[in-house]
C-alpha cells in the first residue's frame, strides 16, 4: 500500500507492507506513478545487484538503481519480479521494464533524496517514507 | 521595511537569517518549511553576514528554493544542497527580428514543429550522439566545445553567464555512472517545470537599457529553461553520498545539510565536477540555440536568432564582494536564485557593463515573464542574487486534484497561448495557479532595489515535456 503526500516541489510517498520484499516492491511502484499512471507490461527482465549499510540506505539505492536503468536504457519500470536480501546489506533482484516510448510518462525523476527517508517497522507493519526530486 | 523580514540569531545560528519578501509572499512562506530552513543554513560554518531568502522561495532539501549563502573560503563549506540536484538549472533568452504580426501567421506552425524536433518529455533521450571522448570535451568547455564544432557563433557564448565555461571544471570528477545518464541527453528539455517559450516584448519600461540588449516592443523571443540533465542530477547525488561517507551523517543539522570544507579534496573535487555538469547544462541550451535557429529558418528564412542572455540558477560560485570595509572573496551558493550584478562588474559582458546584468525571471505557465537587470544594490544587500521565477506553492499531487491539463490548455488558448506537452497531466503539475504571483515577485525585487525592470514578455507558444 502506498500514499502520495503533498509536497510543495516534489513528490514524497509513504509505503507499508507485512514484509520487507512487499515494502521495496510497493516503493518501486510508487516511484513509477509518480511519472506514468499505465499499467506497464514486463517484457524486458533486469537483474540487479544493490548494496547498503543499513536498511534506508539500501532503500535508496535500490530505487536509485531502477532509475538509473529506466534514465539510462529509455525503460519504465513494471514490477519486481523476485528480490532476495542479503543480511540487510544486499539485495539481488530482478526487475521487470518496458520500453518508455510505449507510454505517456509526463514527468523526469532527477533523484531519490535522502529527505526525511525512512525504513522503520511499525507494530506488524514495515513502513517507508521517500522523497523524489523531480 | 515591509519587505525585510528578519529572524534574528539565536541558538546554533551564527548569523542572522533574513527572508526578502513582501508581505502577501510572506505569508505563503510561512507555511512550508522554508523558515526553518534558512534559520537552518545560518547554522552552517563558515556562513558569512546573512543567511537569505528571496520573494519566490520555498522549502527545499536543506536549503530552501530560492536561497542564497555565502561562506568564507578558509573556514567555510560547499553544500550540493546548497545548489539543488538540477545543477545549473538555467535560463536562456534569444532573441529574433521576427515581429509579432509575421509571426502569428505562422504560429500554429511553429508551435508543432518545435515541440516536434526540440527533445523534451521523458523516456526519449536525443537524436544528438556523443562519444565518451566528446562528452569530456562537454564537461570541460561547456557551450565554447559546442561552438567550435559549428553549433553557434561566439556571440552567444559572450552573451552566457561565464560564457557558457564554468573554468575548473574536471571531467574526471564526474562518476561514471553521471556520464551514462548524461551522454543520451545532451540537447533535451527533460520535463517538469522546464519548458521552451516563445513570447513576444509586450512592454518596455526601459527604453536606453532594452536598445542595448536588442529588445524591442513587439519582437519575438523565446525562453530556454532546463539544466543539467541526469548527468548533474547524479553528480548531486554521488557527492552527497560521499559527504555523508566521508563526515558521518550524524553531524549535520539537517541530513540534507551535508557539507563539505571548501578547502577540503572532497570539496574541491565537488566544485570540479559541479563545474563539469554545469558545463553540460551550457553546452545543453546551445544545442538547443541551434535546433531553434535551424527549425525557424526553414519557416522564416531570414530570421535571424541572438543570445540575449543565460543565467543560472542553481550553483555555487567565488565571487568577490565588499564585507565590513575590506574586498573579500567568498564562496556563493545559489539555489533557485540568480546572479544579479549591477553595472561595473567585469563578470558581466563587455557590451552590457553600463548598464548591469540581465536577469531573466520566467513566470509560470501562460504568466508574463520579465527582464530585469541586476544593481550594485543587490551586491550589498543578496550577494548579488536575485529571485529566479516564481516559486512554487501547491505540491504536483495537490495540483493534478485540483486542475484538469485539457481546462488549462482552452484557458490558455483564449489567451491565444498554445501549449504544447507531451503529456496532459504535466500542464495540470504546472498549473499557473501553483505558483506564487511573477508579477508581486517582481515588483517585490524592484522595490528592494535588487533590479530594475527592462521588458514584460507575453508568451505566444509554451513547450513543455
Amino acid at each position: 500500500m502506498h500514499k502520495f503526500l503533498p509536497h510543495t516541489a516534489d513528490v514524497q510517498f509513504i509505503v507499508s507492507s507485512k514484509t520487507l520484499e512487499k515494502l521495496f516492491s510497493e516503493a518501486a511502484l510508487a516511484m513509477k506513478e509518480t511519472i506514468c499512471d499505465s499499467e506497464v507490461s514486463g517484457k524486458i527482465n533486469k537483474k540487479i545487484k544493490v548494496k547498503g549499510h543499513d536498511l534506508m540506505d539500501l532503500l535508496h539505492n535500490f530505487l536509485e538503481e531502477i532509475l538509473f536503468i529506466m534514465d539510462t536504457e529509455n525503460l519504465i519500470f513494471s514490477n519486481v519480479k523476485t528480490i532476495k536480501f542479503e543480511n540487510e546489506k544486499q539485495i539481488i533482484a530482478e526487475i521487470g521494464f518496458d520500453e518508455s516510448k510505449k507510454y505517456e510518462i509526463y514527468l523526469e525523476i532527477k533523484a531519490v533524496t535522502y529527505s526525511e527517508m525512512y525504513v522503520e517497522k511499525k507494530k506488524n507493519l514495515w513502513e517507508a517514507k521517500v522523497t523524489l526530486d523531480v | 521595511m515591509k519587505d525585510i523580514n528578519e529572524l534574528p540569531k539565536e541558538g546554533d545560528m551564527n548569523v542572522p537569517a533574513v527572508v526578502y519578501a513582501s508581505p502577501k509572499l510572506f505569508e505563503h512562506i510561512k507555511n512550508d518549511k522554508t523558515l526553518l530552513q534558512v534559520k537552518n543554513v545560518a547554522k552552517l560554518p563558515g556562513i558569512l553576514s546573512k543567511s537569505i531568502a528571496l520573494p519566490d522561495a520555498h522549502q527545499g532539501y536543506g536549503f530552501s528554493i530560492g536561497g542564497v549563502a555565502a561562506f568564507d573560503i578558509d573556514k567555510g563549506v560547499i553544500s550540493p544542497g546548497g545548489i539543488g540536484y538540477d545543477i545549473n538549472c538555467s535560463v536562456r533568452l534569444l532573441r529574433t527580428n521576427l515581429k509579432l504580426k509575421e509571426f502569428e501567421k505562422k504560429k500554429e506552425e511553429v508551435a508543432e514543429k518545435l515541440n516536434k524536433k526540440i527533445p523534451s518529455g521523458v523516456g526519449h533521450g536525443s537524436p544528438f550522439q556523443l562519444s565518451p571522448k566528446k562528452l569530456d570535451e562537454v564537461l570541460r568547455d561547456g557551450a565554447k566545445y559546442l561552438i567550435r564544432e559549428g553549433y553557434g557563433k561566439k556571440e552567444d557564448y559572450l552573451h552566457t553567464e561565464e560564457e557558457g565555461r564554468m573554468p575548473g571544471a574536471d571531467p574526471e570528477k564526474v562518476s561514471s555512472r553521471a556520464k551514462k545518464r548524461g551522454i543520451g541527453q545532451l540537447g533535451t528539455i527533460g520535463s517538469g517545470n522546464h519548458f521552451l517559450d516563445v513570447l513576444v516584448v509586450e512592454e518596455l519600461f526601459d527604453k536606453k537599457s532594452a536598445k542595448v540588449l536588442g529588445l524591442e516592443k513587439g519582437e519575438i523571443v523565446i525562453l530556454i529553461h532546463c539544466g543539467s540533465r541526469g548527468l548533474g542530477h547524479q553528480v548531486a547525488s554521488d557527492y552527497i553520498k560521499l559527504m555523508e561517507e566521508e563526515y558521518g551523517v550524524k553531524n549535520f543539522i539537517d541530513r540534507d545539510l551535508v557539507y563539505a570544507p571548501i578547502k577540503s579534496k572532497l570539496g574541491k573535487d565537488y566544485f570540479s565536477a559541479m563545474s563539469a555538469a554545469a558545463n553540460f547544462a551550457f553546452a545543453n541550451k546551445q544545442l538547443l540555440t541551434h535546433w531553434v535557429r535551424e527549425n525557424l529558418n526553414e519557416i522564416f528564412p531570414t530570421v535571424k536568432v541572438e543570445v540575449v542572455y543565460d543565467i543560472c540558477h542553481n550553483i555555487a560560485k567565488f565571487e568577490e564582494y565588499e564585507i565590513d570595509g575590506k574586498k573579500k572573496k567568498v564562496c556563493v551558493h545559489r539555489k533557485g536564485a540568480t546572479r544579479s550584478f549591477g553595472p561595473g562588474r567585469r563578470e558581466i559582458p563587455e557590451d552590457y557593463r553600463e548598464i548591469g546584468q540581465p536577469v531573466l525571471i520566467p513566470g509560470s505557465m501562460g504568466t508574463a515573464s520579465y527582464v530585469l537587470l541586476g544593481t550594485k544594490k543587490s551586491e550589498k544587500l543578496t550577494f548579488g542574487s536575485s529571485v529566479h521565477g516564481a516559486g512554487r506553492v501547491m505540491s504536483r499531487s495537490g495540483a493534478v486534484k485540483k486542475f484538469k491539463g485539457e481546462k488549462i490548455k482552452s484557458n490558455l488558448l483564449k489567451d491565444k497561448i498554445i501549449i504544447k506537452s507531451k503529456a496532459d497531466k504535466s500542464i495540470a503539475e504546472e498549473a499557473p495557479a501553483v505558483y506564487k504571483d511573477v508579477d508581486e515577485v517582481v515588483n517585490t525585487v524592484v522595490r528592494l532595489g535588487l533590479n530594475k525592470k527592462v521588458a514584460k514578455l507575453k508568451p505566444l507558444i509554451v513547450i513543455i515535456g
